[in-house]
């Protein structure tokens, strides 16, 4: 197995757009902090937050762009699919831990200036009284197990994508935002009088840690849709072929 | 070692079949011709040989070692598509950069002389080369990487006349140098013939050749003389084809004319591989 160039190439390709997006954030933040520091002067308090949901965004993204160039870029130099998987797990631990890591400084950093509230925070008030060396722990494990969901989500995605032919990518592009968004309340108000709406909120509830009030659920169901989508992502690109023109 | 086995490999696309039960070997340390029309098959063949993508049935060997998801195996091998496969935003520079980390044999030395006998500007992004250059950078990468086996898919494509020529005398150096199995699929037929020593040809997705280029051109004869004299003396011979110019003739005949009185007026010369080609593969 050529882990070690796989390796090294896929964190090659994401070095620049995580450098890129931080120095995005910083000059947000940098913004940010500032104007709340000058409406303090003027009485009004206010906080600020949503970091952690960035890096996750873009995490995502990230697992969106993550397959078909490095794919053919693997296929070219002879790296087989296995390792290609294998080369793209470790790079989700290493830059998922790397950026929890960044986020978690960055949020002691603003809180010595202004009140940041990262989404755990918000999500947990009851368990968090002011920020401590327990949120920051708990906080980073909990980015870490939502950054790398995220990614390997939009991994799923794109493996998905790549091997739909035409129609099936037209079908699911335009089917499930139809289903989800018209169809699906309908029926749900029409025929379910609600209950699959309600449903889906429990299990929501439930996978974000609301109902038993534990980041630790969370985490847990973080770790368990990074498994499944990773399941998923390798049965799909296993069998993925470079696509060329017959001759 | 680098011998390649393809064992009764099929493969479907839907309801078309672009290889069945193909089976040939690619000698060690020999140069081998593929060749075969549009559409043939010649790129699948390539294309499975080097796990891009997965026989219907059958299977590759590559030392005796399945190919299928072998990152040992594969390691062997180096193939240039003709698409590009490296990234789009990616410098010349930098495919030489990467190649050298997935294969650490390659000279990168070398391939900067390459580049400058071709006149390739490595600071140029993969999206921004011609369509010669875009063949050209990867014929640099093939050349100098040191696989032990080199697949080369239509590696002549965009280059002109001049170009063509070093590739081919670099090819030759390359492999006088330091021997290895190479495939060269190209429609060029009588460029490469020059270089080839052995000839596998694939028609609808069978082989229908695969022999030495010497045996195949052995095979026959151009005849060549006033047209009059000419069609006499290949009437109720196997005809490949002919050419007329003026009053002259040349027909193509599969046939060595062993034994056989030769009219006076007509010459007998060997068959040129490109003719044997076309009427091997006229449908």
């Amino acid at each position: 197995m050529r882990l070690s160039p796989a390796l090294k190439f896929q964190l090659n390709s994401i070095k620049w757009p995580v450098i890129i997006f931080y120095i995005v954030i910083y000059a947000l933040l940098i913004l940010m902090v500032t104007s709340q520091i000058i409406l303090r002067g003027y009485g009004v308090d206010g906080s600020i937050g949503g970091m952690d949901m960035s890096s996750m965004i873009f995490l995502f993204i990230m697992g969106l762009n993550s397959f078909k160039s490095t794919f053919h870029m693997f296929s070219a130099n002879g790296i087989s699919r296995k390792t290609m998987f294998l080369s793209f797990l470790i790079t989700t631990g290493i830059v998922c831990s790397g950026m929890a890591i960044i986020d978690s400084i960055n949020a002691i950093i603003i809180n010595e200036f202004v009140a940041y509230d990262p989404v755990l925070v918000q999500m947990f008030e009851s368990r968090y009284n002011g920020i401590g060396l327990m949120t920051y722990g708990e906080g980073f494990l909990w980015m870490f197990f939502a950054y790398t969901a995220s990614m390997m989500f939009g991994f799923f995605l794109t493996t998905a994508y790549y091997r739909m032919n035409r129609p099936l990518k037209l079908i699911i592009s335009i089917g499930v935002p139809v289903f989800l968004f018209i169809i699906l309340p309908i029926l749900d108000a029409q025929l379910f009088y609600g209950e699959i709406f309600k449903a889906i909120g429990t299990f929501i509830a439930f996978c974000t840690g609301q109902l038993s009030g534990s980041p630790y659920v969370a985490m847990a169901s973080n770790f368990v849709f990074y498994v499944i989508f990773a399941m998923l992502g390798f049965l799909i690109m296993r069998r993925a072929t470079v696509k060329l023109s017959a001759s | 070692m680098s011998l390649i086995e393809v064992k009764n490999v099929t493969k479907c696309y839907g309801s078309t079949t672009a290889l069945k039960n193909v089976s040939l070997t690619f000698e060690e340390n020999k140069i081998c011709g593929l060749l075969g029309r549009n559409g043939a098959g010649k790129s699948t063949l390539l294309s499975l040989i080097t796990n891009k993508n997965f026989p219907t049935d059958g299977k590759i060997l590559i030392d005796g070692q399945p190919v299928q998801e072998n990152d040992a195996v594969l390691k062997k091998v180096y193939c240039m598509t003709e698409q590009s496969l490296y990234p789009e935003s990616m410098t010349v520079k930098d495919v030489f950069k990467w190649t050298k980390e997935f294969y650490p044999e390659m000279n990168t030395e070398y391939a900067l002389s390459l580049a400058d006998k071709f006149a390739l500007n490595t600071k140029k992004k993969v999206k921004a080369l011609s369509t010669g250059y875009g063949s050209i950078y990867k014929i640099i990468v093939a050349l100098s990487c040191n696989a032990p086996i080199l697949l080369l898919d239509e590696p002549v494509l965009g280059l002109d006349a001049n170009f063509r020529d070093v590739f081919y005398r670099e090819l030759l150096d390359s492999y006088s140098k330091n021997p290895k199995t190479i495939v060269v699929s190209t429609h060029l037929i009588e460029e490469a013939a020059g270089v080839i020593e052995n000839v596998a040809i694939i028609k609808n997705g069978e082989i229908i050749m695969n022999d030495t280029t010497q045996n195949a051109l052995n095979a026959g004869v151009t005849v060549t003389g006033p047209a009059g004299t000419v069609d006499s003396f290949i009437v109720g011979r196997k005809v490949l084809g002919s050419d007329s110019l003026g009053g002259m003739k040349s027909a193509y005949l599969l046939d060595t004319l062993n034994g056989v009185s030769v009219p006076q007026g007509i010459e007998v010369s060997r068959l040129n591989l490109q003719s044997l080609f076309i009427h091997l593969t006229n449908s």
